[in-house]
């Protein structure tokens, strides 16, 4: 009982950081401009939140600067994107390169580190307890005690859910995406809606680094990323950019990260079970190609 | 022939845009660690001290070279195609621990035999990560970047699992292979660098890969299926098969590059000992597929950049990675030139339009 919980609640942690990045990612890509640059906005938000939450050991001022230097990222992607006309792959992966590098400089320069940063005087993202959820000891063991951005994260599927569909916003951001010369024509900047995804969207993928390093894991690590920006470009590429698909695809890679975890090495050589996430992203990606397929061909 | 003027001049302002990106990118990282707080000096006397300051250090950079000409090639072939192969870490690794275990476990055959064979062996090697991608792309048309991308990871995982438990050196500390047999060894070139016989291996794949391109159907039909698929269909290229054939020869070029690093240098397959060169060989791509030459430019450059870097680290304490910083600036910076190039010659333009009026 006991470990289901843990294992359930482990699900619910590693969850979050995909379902945040992949939201993001989702208001990219229903503009029709896909988000190659997730890995890259993750890795600088975590390192630069964390070096805020040791420096001024203010979780506030770690989760502010870590997402704003996602957002520069995702501005200067932007205008190579949109205004230099540069090829969003080609920029997404040179800034992803880019982004491996200043954290390496960074942490060798200042901190005297190779591959790891830790400090004493981190100042984590504070874990949110509701006391109304005491009363059931299951609901409490399930639901309470998770760290700030965690609730946050699924907060995010119903408004980015409302924002798509709801508003008239993201009318014409879906608009950008699906039928971007009509919306030329009724005298939207298509330019002007697809900056604001790349920002929406850097805003996500910060808080999504943020938590992995002031959240999940009290540390920075260069490879602490490790492909998660790709595996939820994966999870936007599976859902077509729809929240709940996206949410239902990221709980399955949470369970999946933490099931990797949790097979005992005496069993199995970890690398096996670590190689789980992976190996369902090539099998989701070709599952959703397939769907798309069938999908297209009974539309002509 | 001469060339009309017009081509000239665009291939003068080309090249000359090329250049001033490249200048350009080395001044801005200059700059900035100017600004944070080193002198220039040391770092320029660093850098060139470690590259070309004696003939052993000179032969490890060309040996960097040759690695990063392999893995440039592995993503351009593809690329030029019209299909992403990220994938070369893996396929890297992939390819060197077949070489190693080549290397270890054939015995009794002459040298020539035995390097060919696990030269072969690793760019099996590759070629078969590779193909895993390129089936999944052309079959189910899944997204490449993607599933390259998760390719390095399950490669470094399988690998990883192989040199830690059934392939694992007796007696060894570290996840590594044993050492292959002296009959599968490359010659060094100079004794003790890292720069082996190998360069004449990469000498001959960059000859082969220059005359597919220039002179086969095959570098045509990918050039017009990289520019325009329709068309190429329309032309009677067999979109898909060629497709699967540039990932399965970049593939393998990317496993040659493991099984230089085995054969020549480390003797051995190391858990990371491609260092995420493949990386470097995807920013390559991204700006010179077009032209094996231009290629071979841009790896030189860049293994210079490389071997500077171990100055600066030794030396300065500056992390290896800032060479991926100072890389991809360049990359921007040329992949928008001709972008930024006509604005300023509009810019230009415009200003002489002004000084006639006045």
């Amino acid at each position: 009982m006991e470990n289901t919980i843990e294992f359930l609640r482990a699900s619910i942690r590693l969850t979050t950081p995909l379902l945040m990045a992949a939201l993001g990612g989702a208001f990219m890509q229903v503009s029709g401009v896909p988000n190659v640059g997730m890995e890259g906005m993750m890795l600088i938000a975590a390192l630069v939140g964390y070096i805020f939450c040791f420096t001024t050991g203010s979780w506030v001022m770690g989760l502010f600067f870590g997402v704003a230097a996602a957002v520069i990222v995702g501005i200067i992607y932007a205008i190579f994107v949109l205004r230099l006309k540069a090829d969003i792959f080609a920029v997404g992966i040179t800034l992803n390169i880019m982004m491996g590098g200043i954290a390496a400089y960074i942490i060798r320069r200042y901190y005297d580190q190779i591959s790891i940063l830790l400090s004493q005087d981190a100042k984590l993202l504070p874990i949110l307890s509701f006391s109304f959820l005491d009363k059931s000891p299951i609901l409490n063991l399930l639901l309470n005690n998770y760290s700030l951005l965690i609730p946050i994260s699924f907060l995010l599927v119903a408004a980015t859910y409302i924002v798509f569909y709801k508003t008239p916003f993201g009318f014409w951001l879906r608009a950008a995406g699906s039928n971007p010369s009509a919306v030329s024509a009724s005298g939207k900047s298509i330019t002007g809606i697809r900056l604001s995804a790349f920002v929406i969207s850097a805003v996500f993928c910060g808080m999504a680094g943020v938590h992995l390093s002031m959240g999940y894991l009290g540390m920075f690590a260069l490879s602490l990323v490790a492909g998660r920006g790709f595996i939820a470009l994966a999870i936007v590429l599976f859902g077509s950019g729809n929240p709940i698909i996206v949410l239902i695809a990221s709980l399955i890679f949470g369970i999946a990260d933490a099931a990797s975890l949790r097979i005992p090495t005496e069993v199995i050589p970890p690398q096996f079970p670590l190689m789980l996430p992976y190996i369902i992203t090539i099998l989701a990606i070709i599952l959703m190609s397939r769907y798309a397929r069938s999908f297209t061909s009974s539309e002509q | 022939m001469k060339a009309p003027h017009i081509v000239r001049r665009k291939i003068v302002q080309h090249a000359l845009s090329f250049v001033s990106a490249i200048i350009l990118a080395l001044v801005i990282g200059l700059a900035m660690l100017a600004l944070d707080g080193f002198a220039l000096k040391d770092v320029i006397n660093s850098a060139f001290s470690s590259t070309f300051a004696s003939s052993f250090r000179f032969a490890n950079m060309v040996s960097r070279m040759i690695i990063i000409i392999l893995v440039a090639l592995a993503a351009a072939i593809p690329f030029k195609a019209g299909i992403w192969n990220i994938g070369g870490d893996g396929q890297l690794a992939v390819g060197g621990f077949l070489t190693a275990l080549a290397g270890f476990y054939i015995i009794g055959l002459p040298p020539v035999f035995h390097v060919s064979l696990a030269i072969l062996a690793g760019m099996f090697g590759g070629a078969l990560w590779a193909s895993i991608s390129a089936y999944i792309r052309l079959k189910f048309n899944a997204n490449e970047i993607v599933t390259t991308i998760m390719m390095n990871y399950l490669a470094v995982l399988l690998t990883g699992y192989l040199v830690n438990y059934p392939f694992r050196a007796p007696g060894s500390s570290n996840a590594e292979t044993s050492l292959i047999r002296e009959s599968a060894m490359l010659t060094r070139m100079l004794p003790l660098s890292n720069l082996s016989s190998g360069m004449y291996v990469v000498l001959a794949a960059f000859l082969i890969i220059c005359f597919i391109d220039w002179k086969t159907s095959w570098g045509y039909e990918w050039r017009v299926l990289g520019a325009n698929d329709e068309f190429a269909r329309y032309g009677g290229v067999k979109d898909k098969r060629m497709r699967f054939l540039s990932m399965i020869i970049g593939g393998a070029l990317a496993g040659l590059a493991g099984a230089i690093l085995v054969l020549g240098v480390n003797h051995k397959y190391m858990l990371g000992m491609g260092g995420g060169v493949g990386f470097t060989g995807v920013l390559i791509a991204l700006i010179a597929a077009n032209s094996p030459i231009l290629i071979l430019i841009v790896s030189m450059i860049f293994a210079i950049l490389q071997s500077g870097m171990i100055g600066l680290e030794s030396k300065l304490g500056v992390a290896t990675e800032y060479s991926s910083i100072l890389q991809s600036v360049i990359i921007l910076l040329v992949i928008t030139r001709s972008q930024a190039w006509s604005s300023i010659s509009n810019l230009l333009t415009r200003r002489s339009l002004h000084g006639k009026h006045d």
